[in-house]
């Protein structure tokens, strides 16, 4: 059966040709932006053209010691970790507090207290803690992915519409039938925006996690490159964290179009 | 004719206590229901016929009142009691055909018989070919009948319908109201059908009741067991009972 983009469906020559050209368009314009700034000499940004030619060599030797793929690897690693961890502890978590009035009642109002403070806020502490070692690093990221997985699996609970208990009332539903027949898949959408959010969330705080002596990483590049005066190493550091930070969007676009099938148009 | 009874709601009443004051939703309801009719409860809207059938369900308590099914009271849902909703309620991450299983899966009969029944009904609302569809997409009339499938699938005495047409367009309503009574003829249950269009409430009823403005009481009962069926929506004697229903109906003051 061929697919048709119902977006694309009686609409005229002209705006098929922009919805298919528009995003290279607009990145080639970006660019062109880029590039008259720092061809202008008004400040010391590196071109795209440098920026490029450096990523090519920083992929082809050492970089601070390392391959690249390996400080890729690295910081994947840790937002993975982060991410896993909240997954795992966060959504059962969060599902509990919207499901059970008693277990609200009680880790509501600390989590609530918790929640505000800056994952960033955390630095201090864990360092005092858990010194300047791995832990503290994902531990850092784990504050700032936790909160938003938590909060989305919680209101995704809440929000379940009354109609949903309501036929599984009338149909027979037991406990265990409400919360993993109906609740569960229910707050799906949710739980799965929490992640989304957590991701880029993850990405943000990965860069102060990394200040804390790290010796690696994609945020540790950054942070060297502002030390050295390497501009350059900076923006590369960027690219790559904004290409593997879709990459890992699309990617989980696409794990949920698998594990919700319903879904799928 | 004897004809058995099989539900009975005696003095149902029902308030709503809150800050606000407190708002009397039925007042005093007391009808009982023959097997295997097909009952219209019939008002005007927002009267409370809905929280009726909730107390039916067994999702509502009433305030005072008792409702005996075979002769023994009913508290809380139960498995001889089915319902039609009419935001159909269907679950929109299951297949048509897990949604028309759900009654026997929580009731935990084996996969393979559930299925058989669940087939079985979705060819009597005439859906053979839709079971691995998913719910969004189907067209509103298509989503009720799977409603009405899975009502019939959980096996019950009492199929308790709450206003199941009244989100479709006029033509698909005809269209299913006309399926309703083929299905209902097919399978004989007892049905409890609420509405608020009098047209429907004669086209399908063997005894319509008619409720008040709310607080909701029984105002007047119609037998139509003298109209044939199928229906003649022109029948002299159709509107004829129609033109009385209409008469007696209490037009919301605004």
């Amino acid at each position: 059966m061929k697919r048709t983009n119902p977006l694309l469906e009686d609409r005229s020559v002209l705006y098929k040709i922009a919805y298919y050209t528009g995003p290279y368009i607009l990145i080639v314009l970006f660019l062109l932006l880029w590039n008259s700034v720092s061809a202008s000499g008004r400040s010391i940004l590196p071109s795209p053209y440098q920026t490029l030619m450096r990523l090519i060599t920083v992929w082809s030797g050492n970089v601070a010691k390392h391959p690249m793929i390996y400080h890729v690897w690295i910081s994947m690693r840790r937002v993975l970790t982060a991410l896993l961890f909240s997954v795992v502890v966060g959504v059962p978590f969060g599902i509990a507090m919207g499901w059970n009035k008693t277990f609200r009642a009680i880790f509501k109002p600390l989590f609530e207290v918790i929640r505000p403070v800056p994952p960033i806020a955390w630095v201090p502490l864990f360092t005092l803690w858990f010194g300047t070692k791995e832990f503290s690093r994902v531990a850092i990221i784990t504050m700032g992915v936790f909160m938003p997985i938590v909060i989305n699996s919680y209101s995704g609970v809440i929000m379940v519409p009354e109609i949903n208990f309501q036929v599984g009332k009338v149909f027979g539903a037991k406990s265990t039938d409400m919360l993993f027949d109906i609740v569960l898949p229910s707050s799906l959408d949710a739980i799965f925006a929490g992640i989304r959010t957590a991701l880029g969330g993850g990405w943000m705080v990965l860069l102060a996690s990394e200040m804390l002596g790290a010796k690696e990483g994609l945020g540790f590049l950054i942070m060297q490159g502002s030390s050295a005066n390497d501009l350059t190493l900076s923006i590369v550091g960027m690219v790559m964290i904004g290409a593997f930070g879709a990459l890992f969007a699309y990617g989980f676009d696409y794990l949920e179009r698998w594990l919700c099938p319903w879904k799928r148009k | 004719m004897e004809e058995k009874i099989i539900l009975e709601a005696n003095h149902i009443a029902k308030t709503f206590f809150s800050r606000h004051g407190d708002t009397d939703a039925l007042e005093d309801i007391t009808l009982s229901v023959r097997k295997n009719e097909f009952l219209v409860l019939l008002g005007p809207g927002q009267c409370g016929k809905t929280i009726f059938l909730d107390i039916i369900a067994g999702l509502v308590k009433p305030t005072s009142g008792t409702i005996l099914l075979d002769g023994k009271p009913v508290t809380g849902t139960d498995p001889r009691i089915a319902m039609v909703f009419q935001k159909t309620g269907l679950y929109g991450w299951k297949t048509a055909l897990e949604n028309t299983e759900l009654g026997l899966k929580y009731r935990n009969v084996s996969k393979a018989a559930r299925r058989e029944t669940a087939m079985k009904y979705l060819e009597l609302v005439g859906l053979t070919g839709f079971e691995n569809a998913y719910p969004h997409a189907l067209s509103g009339g298509m989503k009720q009948r799977v409603g009405i499938a899975r009502a019939y699938s959980a096996n019950p005495e009492i199929l308790l319908m709450d206003e199941p047409f009244g989100a479709l367009d006029a033509q698909t309503r005809y269209a299913m109201e006309e399926e309703i009574l083929r299905i209902w003829e097919a399978e004989k249950r007892t049905v409890i059908f609420v509405t608020n269009n009098i047209e429907e409430a004669v086209t399908l009823g063997d005894r319509i009741i008619q409720f008040t403005e709310r607080p909701a009481k029984v105002k007047k009962e119609y037998d139509l067991s003298c109209l044939p069926r199928p229906r003649n929506h022109v029948s002299p004697e159709f509107l004829r009972i129609r033109q009385e229903i209409a008469s007696n109906e209490e037009l919301a003051l605004e």
